[in-house]
């Protein structure tokens, strides 16, 4: 772990109010990401990521109830709202409908660095020109005359990238990346990520429910289960050695493309709790083949260990 | 040195020109079938346009039936009809003796167009503000204002408003005319501008304040707040012209209707415009000024139509223009 960290998350809680009472979207998330380090993110859908990730840039509903405290080394009081597009930036899950379909993209890039530098029209197209090109857009000058829908699916996500880059931010929040891509273009975007972080030295909080896509690029990985975080432990150790039941269903669940062909693919059970359920106990008990009468009684605490790794869990998997 | 950059974007296939021709082609038929349609239907009303309580003696009914080819077979009055009109000749009126409907509409349409003008334009730019205030505070007090308000606007008719009006900017202040016509004195246009402008400017405040909601919760709203970007910006530039869609399309049949006038607005207030024609000719039996009226709506319909079109084409890049 890196010793200065750019973003540091304690006890974040987010709510949203409404008819029946409130739905608990994120329950005491707390994680840190070091400058230029990359943290993985996994768990299911509606285990809080989006939210999660929503909540750092601040870009929440404000009917949202937020607790708890998220600082930004980048931002003065540690405030990424007042940063937001310029040292920490988002990419997000559907490149579809993430850009303005009436704009084309050279003027959607360039006022990014007209708002937070002040940049001539001029200047800040060349270098949007410029960062198309280092994200391997083939013809920069004329994807810039482009409107979104000439661009294909993949070429948007560049773009997007891109755009989120263009102020060289020291953290870039990417949630669900290549989820909405074809699996060939999914590996370019996360090549792409990977050397973006080398050459810029930026730190990337990688966001995704799939296993395999966090993996080679994340050197920590935190699951999440139902707006928590069940486990956290460098990336070779959580796959090699899952101590929490949950992550060792995500990897059992996630295909191996090496191993024989499975008859059936692997699957868990059941499903998460949902985000307005109330419960007690440990939030996977439900689920869970070790579950006892305790798990379902009392929520299991967070246990921290010297090698980075933290789990909450009554009965661990051995190590 | 110039570069030519076309104002629509239109697919590679079929260039401004081209569409343009072809819509205006289009709308031949389309006005032809309204025609005859108007005509024959007109014709088989009941009574005439020389029937009165009192019936007239019989050689004097003959004879202002040969005077306006009445006595002719239906057929030959409405090809005689198609002839003159494709010479600009809408045929004598009926009802207004010595006037032709052509010299009529002439003078009237300027009074009415004028107005309809004025407070269409009054609606869409007051709308559009309104619509996005409201959107931007969705939910708050000024939102549910807006909505409460635009509802009393739309519902209260103009007979019961413009009197309203003028009884009290008129006879209680005496600040506005209450009736009268005098096209160089802007006070004359104030009160019927008002009565004809509230109702359209509520429904686009509306229709504004719905689509702009759903665009600010969009996807790529969201992208732009990320970008960091002040919300003044991220209104202006990336939410509002999808959000004017619903608006432009609305457009087209507000401009028609508001532009020929409004038959209660001109009678309440004494304007010389073309309003009670199309009401006061369909009840009279008079032939010509009806079809006339009819002409002049369907036409204005249809060339808003496609001015709409090319509207909706410059708001969103991906809609290509194909007849």
């Amino acid at each position: 772990m890196s010793a200065e960290p750019v973003l540091v998350v304690e006890d974040l809680r987010v709510e949203h109010p409404g008819r029946g009472g409130a739905v608990e979207a994120v329950r005491d998330v707390s994680l840190s990401v070091g400058a230029g380090e990359c943290v993985g993110i996994v768990g299911e859908s509606g285990s809080g990521k989006t939210q999660l990730c929503l909540a750092l840039m601040g870009l929440l509903p404000p009917s949202a109830r937020i607790d708890g405290a998220v600082r930004f080394a980048g931002a003065p009081g540690g405030a990424a709202r007042a940063v937001r597009g310029e040292r920490i930036a988002m990419v997000f899950q559907d490149p579809q409908t993430a850009l303005t379909p009436h704009l084309r993209i050279g003027s959607q890039m360039s006022e990014v660095l007209v708002h937070h530098r002040r940049s001539s029209g001029a200047r800040a197209r060349e270098a949007a020109r410029a960062m198309l090109a280092r994200v391997g857009i083939p013809d920069p000058a004329g994807c810039l005359r482009r409107y979104p829908h000439e661009l294909s699916g993949g070429m948007r996500q560049r773009v997007l990238i891109a755009m989120s880059l263009l102020c060289g931010p020291q953290l870039l929040v990417a949630d669900e990346p290549t989820t909405a891509l074809d699996v060939t273009v999914q590996a370019q975007v996360l090549e792409l990520l990977a050397r973006l972080r080398r050459e810029q030295r930026m730190a990337i909080l990688l966001v995704s429910h799939d296993l395999a896509v966090v993996a080679g690029l994340a050197a920590r990985i935190v699951v999440m289960y139902a707006g928590r975080v069940v486990e956290e432990a460098p990336a070779e150790a959580l796959f090699h050695g899952p101590r929490h039941p949950y992550t060792a269903a995500l990897i059992a669940c996630a295909p191996n493309a090496d191993g024989p062909i499975p008859a059936r693919m692997a699957t868990l059970p059941g499903q998460p709790p949902g985000a307005a359920e109330r419960f007690t106990g440990c939030p996977f008990a439900a689920r869970c083949d070790r579950s006892s009468e305790r798990c379902r009684r009392e929520p299991p605490p967070m246990t921290a260990f010297d090698d980075g790794r933290r789990f909450a869990c009554h009965d661990p998997l051995p190590a | 040195m110039s570069t030519v950059r076309p104002v629509v974007t239109l697919g590679r296939r079929m260039p401004l020109i081209r569409y343009l021709l072809f819509r205006v082609l289009g709308a031949i038929p389309t006005l032809l079938a309204i025609v005859t349609i108007s005509f024959f239907l007109i014709r088989f009303a009941p009574a005439g346009p020389f029937d009165r309580a009192r019936a007239l003696p019989a050689d004097v009914v003959a004879n202002l039936d040969a005077a306006y080819g009445l006595d002719r077979p239906l057929w030959q009055q409405y090809t005689s009809y198609l002839r003159d009109l494709a010479h600009g000749d809408f045929g004598p009126s009926f009802r207004y003796k010595d006037f032709s409907v052509t010299e009529l509409i002439r003078e009237g349409f300027p009074v009415s167009a004028t107005l309809g003008a004025i407070a269409i334009a009054i609606a869409l730019v007051g709308g559009v503000g309104v619509g996005v205030v409201a959107a931007l505070n969705h939910g708050r007090f000024v939102d549910h204002a807006t909505i409460g308000l635009s509802v009393v606007a739309i519902a209260v008719p103009s007979f019961v408003l413009l009197p309203a009006l003028g009884l009290l900017f008129g006879i209680e202040l005496h600040w506005l005319p209450v009736a009268g016509w005098d096209p160089t004195s802007i006070r004359d246009y104030v009160l019927p501008v008002t009565t004809l402008c509230l109702p359209p400017l509520a429904y686009i405040a509306r229709l504004t304040r719905a689509s702009m909601i759903e665009v600010m919760r969009s996807a790529y709203v969201r992208t732009a707040f990320a970008k960091g970007l002040p919300l003044r910006t991220i209104v202006l530039k990336h939410a509002l012209r999808p959000a004017l869609i619903p608006v432009a399309s609305y457009l087209a049949p507000a401009v028609a209707m508001t532009m020929t006038g409004s038959l209660v607005v001109e009678t309440i207030a004494g304007l010389p415009g073309i309003g009670r024609y199309l009401v006061q000719g369909a009840l009279n039996r008079d032939y010509t000024l009806v079809l006339g009226m009819v002409i002049v709506y369907s036409t204005l319909l249809i060339a808003m139509g496609l001015v709409v079109d090319l509207l909706i084409a410059a708001l969103d890049p991906r809609i290509r223009l194909e007849a």
